[in-house]
């Protein structure tokens, strides 16, 4: 199943009075990669749920998603999107605000008219972790002593809840409410959210930057990103001063030194393939809980690690 | 080499892997917690890169909190000596260990029982010896026996003199049995942490270690142990700030929590120059020599405004200098103790 062809931003549902809102959704959903979707889209093909659902489930997590990118863009006063002006600069922040709000209302008022009361729930816990992620990212911002495991918390909450999501309301979705299984698919979904997450911080980096991403883009707008605390934990008062002035990965470089740059990267490397390996065996725990058809589950969760973290296609 | 093994709690094996006891060659490091199992990293014992035993204890031991027992007693004897109170160096000595001892029973105790509740592994907090397997809970729990034994046998002359001494201490066990053994009655899980340090570092260590020692009890010597029992609370209070948002992750209500983050944080700012004033007026209506308590003031001025910016820095519930709150109120738990001696000291000269 193409999410793409499934169409799950259709300007058509959102009301065409409202200036600019439809310019503005245009904008924001045109490239990108609906993996989210994807991959509720994946997991629910072998739980039997109609299609109807999938496209109701893979629009969900695709609005929060946008809803909070729209919000993180103006909290970090980010200029680009996708290569394309950030909605609030575009229109006004108000605009970006509301348009975040709305989609998440949106939300809500789909997922209510399905009628699905735990899954209802389920999902306003996920914003509200959502939102508590990002409230407290930006007190953050130029925090410069931070911890992986702080960040690990936001991420936690911020990205993880996503993945968490994708993994567990196919399920809810067809009314299986088994706790032990929704505990095992929520510890895979916040691994893999952190993987996620710590792989795409390397991009920052330029490390397996295959999408040829802007590099240093969170070190420059004051942030540091948990390969930069991993980093930066290590290195004395002016080596780190040194780094947080960075303008380019030459100048990082020469702070930190090449060679000690590749070490942390090793090591960092390491203690992910650790986590990936706990990913693996909690998978492969994950078959008691299944039942007929749904083991089918296991094999496309297999390389999951490899795409998010190791960025291999 | 080693195995992920994952284990449901309902097992009868699940304790023995989680207190150690499973084997005498392998470590079981949890690294992954879910409500009913938990997933652990089998490693061989010779596999575990650990630092010298001495390195282990000392952080087993966490050295800065043993302020909130040798401040108080250093400052007792100081008051004492000045007041030319009579004893045994004996007596001092064995008291003195015993008290010390007995805390360092209660780290140990509380750090196993974090474990086994499952506090620490998920939030890299506590000292981390039991997570990293350099020892086993199990291990920690009989160093905690052991060194409560310890405490029991050098307080034990004291204990046969006098039975009032050990009505005190018995009192101060079970509050100290309450506060670390459970989830169902512990009360820094109920919100009352703060409350029964106060008690154990305060005027029940003061009354216990005066009456142990002079065989008395003065209004100076309760002032003093309210004096430390409130600031030692204040030092848990801050390490509930530092935890706030893990605490309320696991739904454990504690003061901090109960407050929240804005509050927490003006009521630790503002708390040592409240308890500078508070000493001040008190020590005035109180004691009968209201110049130490002067003098401390204006000693501990600089050390409360200190704290007061440090703490006011603080931007968010996982800003990286939240961190550091708790070990700003440990140095002003102990400074504040030097301060006092100080006090006593020119006190003494300026008469």
């Amino acid at each position: 199943m193409n999410f793409k062809d499934l169409k799950v931003y259709n300007s058509s549902d959102f009301p065409g009075y409202l200036p600019k809102l439809n310019a503005l959704y245009d904008d924001l959903f045109d490239g990108g990669k609906y993996f989210r979707s994807k991959l509720i889209s994946q997991i629910s093909k072998h739980l039997a749920v109609p299609e109807k659902g999938v496209h109701l489930l893979g629009q969900t997590i695709e609005f929060i998603h946008n809803a909070s990118l729209l919000h993180d863009d103006l909290i970090d006063r980010s200029h680009l999107r996708r290569n394309k002006t950030t909605a609030w600069l575009k229109y006004t922040p108000e605009y970006a605000v509301l348009a975040g709000d709305y989609l998440l209302a949106r939300v809500m008022v789909n997922l209510s008219s399905h009628g699905n009361i735990e899954l209802l729930k389920y999902t306003s816990e996920m914003i509200s972790d959502l939102l508590e992620g990002e409230w407290i990212q930006d007190s953050l911002i130029r925090d410069w002593d931070i911890q992986l495991s702080q960040l690990d918390r936001v991420h936690n909450l911020k990205t993880a809840s996503l993945f968490k999501w994708c993994f567990r309301s196919p399920f809810l979705y067809q009314e299986r409410y088994d706790e032990k299984l929704h505990q095992q698919l929520d510890e895979m979904g916040r691994l893999l959210g952190m993987l996620f997450q710590r792989g795409d911080d390397l991009l920052d980096f330029d490390i397996r930057n295959f999408e040829k991403k802007a590099v240093l883009g969170d070190l420059k707008s004051g942030y540091l990103n948990s390969f930069g605390v991993f980093l930066s934990s290590e290195l004395d008062g002016e080596q780190k001063k040194r780094m947080i002035q960075s303008q380019t990965l030459a100048d990082l470089y020469s702070a930190v030194g090449e060679s000690f740059f590749n070490q942390r990267l090793e090591e960092f490397d390491e203690i992910n393939s650790e986590m990936i390996e706990v990913y693996q065996h909690l998978r492969s725990d994950l078959k008691n809980s299944l039942q007929g058809d749904e083991v089918g589950i296991l094999k496309d969760l297999e390389g999951l690690p490899q795409l998010l973290y190791w960025r291999k296609k | 080499m080693s195995q992920l093994l994952t284990i449901e709690k309902s097992n009868p094996d699940f304790l023995n892997y989680l207190r150690g006891s499973f084997s005498k060659s392998q470590r079981a490091i949890p690294v992954s917690i879910q409500k009913d199992q938990l997933t652990f990293r089998l490693v061989e014992k010779n596999q575990i890169e650990r630092p010298h035993i001495l390195e282990v204890l000392s952080q087993l031991l966490r050295l800065e909190y043993l302020t909130f027992s040798l401040m108080p007693m250093l400052v007792l004897l100081g008051w004492a000596y000045f007041s030319g109170w009579q004893t045994s160096t004996f007596l001092i000595s064995s008291v003195f260990l015993a008290v010390l001892l007995f805390q360092v029973s209660a780290h140990f105790f509380s750090e196993y029982f974090d474990h086994m509740k499952g506090v620490d592994h998920i939030h890299w907090r506590g000292s981390q010896v039991i997570q990293k397997g350099w020892l086993t809970a199990y291990q920690v729990q009989n160093l905690a026996c052991l060194t409560l034994f310890f405490s029991v046998i050098c307080a034990l002359p004291v204990l046969l003199q006098n039975f009032y001494l050990l009505l005190i201490l018995a009192v101060l066990s079970f509050l100290a049995m309450i506060e670390f053994s459970s989830n169902r009655f512990g009360f820094k899980y109920l919100g009352f942490g703060e409350f029964s340090i106060f008690l154990l570092t305060g005027p029940l260590l003061s009354a216990g270690f005066t009456w142990a020692v002079w065989q008395q009890v003065s209004v100076e010597t309760l002032f003093i142990g309210f004096i430390f029992g409130l600031t030692s609370s204040y030092v848990y209070f801050l390490k509930n700030f530092e935890e706030i948002s893990i605490k309320e992750d696991s739904h454990l209500l504690t003061l901090a929590n109960r407050v929240g983050f804005d509050r927490s944080q003006s009521f630790a700012m503002w708390f040592p120059p409240l308890l500078l004033v508070v000493c001040l007026f008190f020590g005035e209506l109180l004691t009968f020599v209201p110049k130490v308590w002067r003098i401390y003031f204006l000693l501990s001025a600089p050390l409360c405004l200190w704290v007061l910016f440090e703490v006011k820095k603080v931007e968010s519930c996982l800003s990286s200098n939240l961190l550091r709150v708790k070990n700003k109120g440990l140095v002003f738990h102990f400074l504040s103790g030097l301060m006092i001696l100080l006090s006593l000291v020119a006190t003494k000269y300026l008469n």
